[in-house]
């Protein structure tokens, strides 16, 4: 077992009113296998954002466990538990250090798992490995490596943050949306390549996406949430019998669940005024 | 006219290269790490305190000018806890450790005397460190060259040091604190470290000052920030920020620019109580400049 949640809960303005509390996550178990690749599903507020913040421990969880590889990282900070983890963000210029060179980026994610100290911070044999794995993503970028990453293009950064989520090879990879922002072109260029380094490097993979195609399209296992719960986990055979519009009447009917929840508590209260 | 000249370029030298080091503290809050820290208007002049009461009380200038920056870097970390460890506002955290600063400097300029406290401490004839270098017969000679010289080894330290690895962990901090956790970088450390450097540049930054004034006050610090803002700002403009070497040299240079820029200010006429007015102005057409210049070229993007 490579990631293990167990019993996750998360709610958010806690503090705050009644009416505006709002329950992230409610009692979430999963397991992932090493070498699953993991594709998420689910609207907005559905919790997927939430589970992979969870994971990557930028909050805490209300109640629940995390386990990367057996070991329990529930308390580990951020920061600490980056050594497990790649990470690519929605947003392309949340992955990298917009004002350094992509050597000096590409340095950085070379030392995720270890101490930063006073040793001089670029290496000339490191400086080959980089420009072999930039060659390998076609860009053109492996003579750019002392320009700045923010003069790269959405599609150019993110490819490079996957380079550096990857470069040490993590336990588990999280991708967060991480097409969402670029051209139809981009993102499906982006994603092949994502696909290609999991595939090479067999990484245990999250990934949240928006694109019904795109979950259907990669991986081995489908995660369907909704309100803060998993309502529809398949994988291998099954997932790869479904359609976009099996996932899409799945939908509706959850909505159409929604309003007849929304009706029922509207008659409950007025019920109560009368 | 040609006593003027000498006159304006001197200031320009023994201030600009003081001053240097106050630029480069500043540029590492401000630039490095996009924190706005007002400590500095505190930590300046404890330096400055720190160094004239142990001299005042007869302590070695070396030993009194190397433990300023000590003190510095004590005032930069507390700053830095405040922000990182309570949660405090970045600009409030300066403020307070500021305010906090301004009673120990007043106790700090009472040491040896008859009250508890005081609001300035003169030197006399105590020795200072320049009083110990004699490469020249002249003392404000001696003053450039041994300021020309800490300055320098300054912007050597802050060169090798923010290329290091943790110098690139703190300037990613500044860029980008999600990246940088996610590439296992403890931002809270780098922000709290890089203020203490920040501080004791700073803090030596005063203790020259104190020593080349031959006094301290509790006023010689109101105005650092924007000082050293200014200094980064001309710099910049001037020298340029093509590499990051030639980015520091042009911060630890802007200071020399900007107080020859004032002395010929001073001598056309300006009334000297008006420089703060002038520094502000300076300040806010330099901080705008960007935002005029994009919009100017969009107007040109649109025409064409």
């Amino acid at each position: 077992m490579m990631l293990k949640i167990e019993n996750i809960t998360k709610e958010f303005n806690l503090t705050g009113a009644v009416e505006d509390r709002r329950i992230a996550l409610d009692h979430v178990s999963l397991d992932i296998h090493d070498g699953d690749f993991v594709t998420i599903i689910g609207g907005n507020g559905s919790g997927k954002s939430t589970l992979m913040n969870i994971i990557a421990g930028a909050f805490p969880p209300d109640s629940g466990k995390v386990y990367i590889d057996g070991e329990d990282v529930t308390k580990l900070t951020e920061y600490k538990r980056a050594k497990y983890l790649g990470r690519v963000f929605q947003d392309p210029n949340m992955g990298t250090a917009p004002n350094m060179s992509i050597e000096e980026n590409m340095e950085l994610a070379y030392r995720r798992d270890q101490k930063k100290t006073l040793r001089w911070g670029f290496k000339k044999e490191h400086r080959k490995k980089f420009i072999e794995s930039l060659t390998s993503l076609n860009l053109g970028l492996e003579t750019r490596l002392s320009q700045k990453v923010g003069l790269l293009s959405g599609g150019q950064r993110q490819a490079v943050t996957l380079l550096m989520a990857t470069f040490r090879k993590p336990k588990v990879l999280l991708l967060d949306e991480h097409t969402a922002a670029l051209d139809p072109k981009t993102a499906k260029k982006v994603l092949e390549l994502t696909d290609n380094i999991v595939r090479e490097q067999k990484l245990t993979t999250i990934m949240i996406t928006h694109n019904m195609r795109d979950a259907l399209k990669y991986g081995n296992r489908l995660i369907m949430l909704h309100h803060g719960h998993i309502i529809f986990d398949v994988e291998g055979e099954d997932k790869n019998k479904l359609t976009p519009e099996d996932l899409l009447r799945k939908f509706d009917e959850l909505e159409n669940q929604d309003e007849e929840e929304v009706i029922q508590t509207e008659e409950v209260n007025e019920n109560k005024c009368d | 006219m040609l006593d003027t000249l000498r006159f304006i370029l001197n200031d320009a030298l023994n201030l600009g290269f003081a001053y240097g080091l106050l630029a480069l503290g500043i540029f590492i809050s401000y630039r490095l790490l996009d924190f706005a820290d007002l400590t500095a208007e505190g930590s300046f002049t404890l330096g400055g305190a720190f160094v004239a009461a142990l001299i005042f009380n007869g302590a070695n200038p070396f030993l009194a000018t190397l433990l300023s920056i000590v003190v510095g870097f004590v005032a930069g970390i507390i700053t830095g806890l405040l922000h990182t460890k309570l949660k405090i506002p970045s600009l409030l955290s300066g403020i307070i450790t500021m305010t906090a600063l301004f009673s120990i400097n007043m106790i700090l300029m009472g040491i040896g005397k008859t009250g508890k406290f005081d609001s300035a401490v003169y030197l006399g004839n105590s020795k200072t460190i320049y009083d110990y270098i004699g490469i020249f017969k002249q003392k404000y000679l001696n003053i450039i060259v041994v300021n020309f010289l800490v300055i320098t080894l300054a912007t050597m330290f802050c060169y090798w040091l923010f290329g290091t690895e943790f110098g690139m962990s703190l300037r990613a901090t500044g860029m980008n604190q999600k990246m940088a956790r996610a590439q296992g970088i403890n931002t809270s450390f780098m922000i709290i470290i890089g203020l203490g450097i920040s501080n004791a540049l700073i803090s030596l930054s005063g203790a020259l000052t104190a020593q080349t004034n031959q006094s301290a006050d509790c006023n010689m610090g109101v105005g650092t920030l924007v000082i050293g803002l200014a200094s980064i700002i001309v710099g910049e403009a001037i020298f340029g920020k093509r590499s990051f070497l030639n980015w520091i040299i042009s911060v630890a240079l802007g200071s020399v620019l900007y107080y020859l820029i004032i002395g010929i200010a001073i001598n056309l006429g300006l009334d000297s109580y008006l420089l703060k007015l002038l520094y502000a102005i300076l300040i806010i057409i330099v901080l705008t400049a960007p935002f005029i210049k994009k919009g100017f070229m969009k107007l040109k993007r649109k025409e064409s």
